[in-house]
């Protein structure tokens, strides 16, 4: 018999349940105890249906293109399987439980800084995803322009990021932010997954980075991606204890990919997989630069200490994984 | 061997040239060596010294692997702004630092001046990462691991004989293999060299074993291809070595 349960995200301040041995975030869900990806069933595409309206000064027919294009852009990663199809248009609000997955406009003006969401049912037995559904906050302005518009949100970066969820990805910590008033501005970002949007006008949201690719090539990876790439894992510690919730970021000293993750569990477990071989560095931050609860579930999170790098430089092997590292923070 | 009866009319280097090539064919076809000293046929004298002249040695080397610079690498992430530009998390300048290196090398003469050696070199050099500038003020770390490195090389030198220092210009390349402290990594590749240096006997030829010892200095550039590298190209790195030479 199969339980369906709804699992409710919230892309821009999202509540998850994550996975502790995994890159960037996966999203996940406990099943006896046991931690399971969220991901889709393997061997069929995603099949998805758009809002017949438009919204927020898009059209429906240049909302339906933008859309397509932010698909495209998750199916052109090379070692990934994802894919997806579009079957047809609905004017139905997307619904738990119908088993079709709806990505359109809403008009939600109480959600005063929530640009989309999207929310999955998921089969609590197995952990595959059921269904999910998008929506895009019709009480913004939007924008579909190729160099995007001055005070306008650009809607292909924003359906790039929901769409990211939408294939069982959580948020990256790959950024700078600055606090304005009682909300948080982003800087620079290293991730579409990032979980604050870049200001109205600007499209750099739409180019997936490196560290958005390993995590979607991770959940639905190609016959090669294991084979032709590499992992470290180990642990982050203060004071000889582990530390929960540290952002965990190795950067390849070839090309200067940023590929992060975190520490899940007391033990101060991580990670870092989908890492092209050869040689990097590992830098540890707190999660300061937003909502925790944006990344991670749980009052356990610990910002209290600084910045740091591994003083070891790692060569990461392919098909192969780099055991046992240990970082030492220390208190702020 | 009509012909040696005929030496006195060639030039002495001639003769020399001649000797060791019919000793090259002694080493590698004894039935037609013994022909061709057979009973009755000897070699004139300025031949049966040249007989002496070695055409194998064996070099134990002890020196330094430059190492050399692996240029600079950058995490940026994607400023927010209308138009795209990229804001510096942290910067990484890399290394790889000068080792102590030892080599054993074979060489075998091939002709009057020239030597044919294969080579055997052992390096641990670090890979170092000089991480700086941190958006968020992290401290400078220079992050490194050991590398172990093999090169097995085969070359070709040029000699210039003296009475008892023989300078010479050696190039080559040959297989190169780097293993990372964690051995977790085994990187493969290629490396090339050219370079120079001088044999000095220790005692002149004929004194017994003495004669045959000579203290080798050489210095290299060496390019490697592959391997653990950042940049598809990069400058060579300088190896230096001295030691022993036993001439057999």
């Amino acid at each position: 018999m199969m339980v369906a349960r709804r699992v409710c995200l919230i892309a821009l301040l999202a509540a998850t349940s994550a996975v502790p041995t995994s890159a960037y975030l996966k999203f996940g869900y406990t099943i006896t105890g046991q931690s399971v990806v969220l991901k889709w069933p393997e061997g069929r595409a995603v099949t998805y249906v758009l809002g017949s309206r438009g919204g927020g000064g898009v059209s429906a027919g240049e909302f339906g293109d933008a859309i397509g294009r932010a698909f495209a852009r998750w199916e052109a990663v090379p070692t990934s399987t994802i894919r997806f199809t579009q079957a047809g248009t609905t004017t139905r609000a997307p619904s738990d439980n119908d088993n079709v997955n709806v990505l359109t406009f809403a008009d939600r003006p109480e959600l005063d800084r929530t640009l989309g969401a999207t929310s999955y049912t998921v089969d609590i037995v197995s952990g595959s995803l059921l269904e999910a559904d998008v929506f895009f906050n019709a009480a913004f302005p939007w924008s579909v322009d190729t160099a995007g518009r001055p005070g306008r949100f650009d809607l292909e970066s924003i359906a790039t990021h929901e769409i990211g969820h939408l294939v069982g990805l959580g948020h990256s910590a790959l950024g700078e932010t600055e606090v304005v008033g009682s909300g948080r501005r982003v800087l620079a970002a290293g991730a579409v997954m990032f979980p604050i949007a870049f200001s109205p006008g600007s499209v750099g949201g739409r180019r997936l980075q490196a560290d958005d690719i390993a995590g979607v090539s991770d959940i639905y990876p190609d016959g090669a991606f294991r084979q032709s790439t590499g992992s470290i894992s180990g642990r982050v510690v203060k004071g000889g204890v582990g530390v929960f919730g540290a952002h965990v970021v190795a950067m390849h000293l070839r090309s200067g990919a940023l590929i992060g993750g975190f520490t899940l569990d007391n033990s101060g477990a991580f990670v870092l997989a989908g890492l092209a071989p050869g040689p990097v560095v590992l830098r540890v931050e707190p999660l300061d630069d937003g909502d925790v609860a944006s990344f991670i579930d749980g009052p356990r999170v610990d910002v209290d200490f600084r910045v740091a790098f591994s003083p070891q430089a790692f060569f990461v092997p392919r098909g192969g994984n780099v055991p046992d590292v240990i970082i030492d923070v220390v208190a702020k | 061997m009509t012909r040696w009866r005929g030496a006195d009319r060639w030039s002495r280097d001639a003769v020399l040239y001649a000797w060791v090539m019919s000793m090259t064919v002694m080493r590698v076809a004894p039935v037609a060596a013994q022909v061709a000293v057979a009973p009755g046929d000897a070699p004139p004298v300025a031949t049966v010294r040249s007989a002496r002249v070695p055409r194998l040695e064996v070099s134990l080397l002890g020196g330094v692997f430059g190492g050399g610079d692996l240029g600079s690498t950058d995490a940026n992430l994607l400023t927010n702004q209308p138009v795209s530009g990229q804001t510096l998390l942290f910067t990484t300048r890399t290394e790889i630092t000068a080792a102590p290196v030892v080599e054993g090398r074979v060489g075998m003469r091939l002709l009057r001046a020239v030597w044919v050696e294969g080579g055997l070199s052992y390096a641990q050099p670090e890979l170092v990462a000089a991480i700086s500038r941190d958006s968020e003020g992290a401290a400078d770390v220079r992050a490194s691991s050991r590398l172990t490195q093999v090169v097995a090389d085969g070359g070709v030198q040029y000699r210039w004989s003296g009475r008892r220092v023989a300078p010479f210009v050696m190039a080559g390349g040959g297989y190169l293999r780097q293993l990372d402290d964690a051995r977790t990594t085994t990187a493969t590749g290629s490396m090339y060299y050219g370079g120079g240096g001088v044999l000095v006997r220790l005692a002149p030829a004929g004194r017994g074993w003495i004669g045959r010892l000579a203290l080798r200095g050489d210095v290299r550039a060496a390019w490697l291809r592959g391997a653990i590298r950042l940049q598809d190209e990069r400058g060579p790195a300088v190896i230096a070595t001295a030691g022993l030479t036993a001439r057999l």
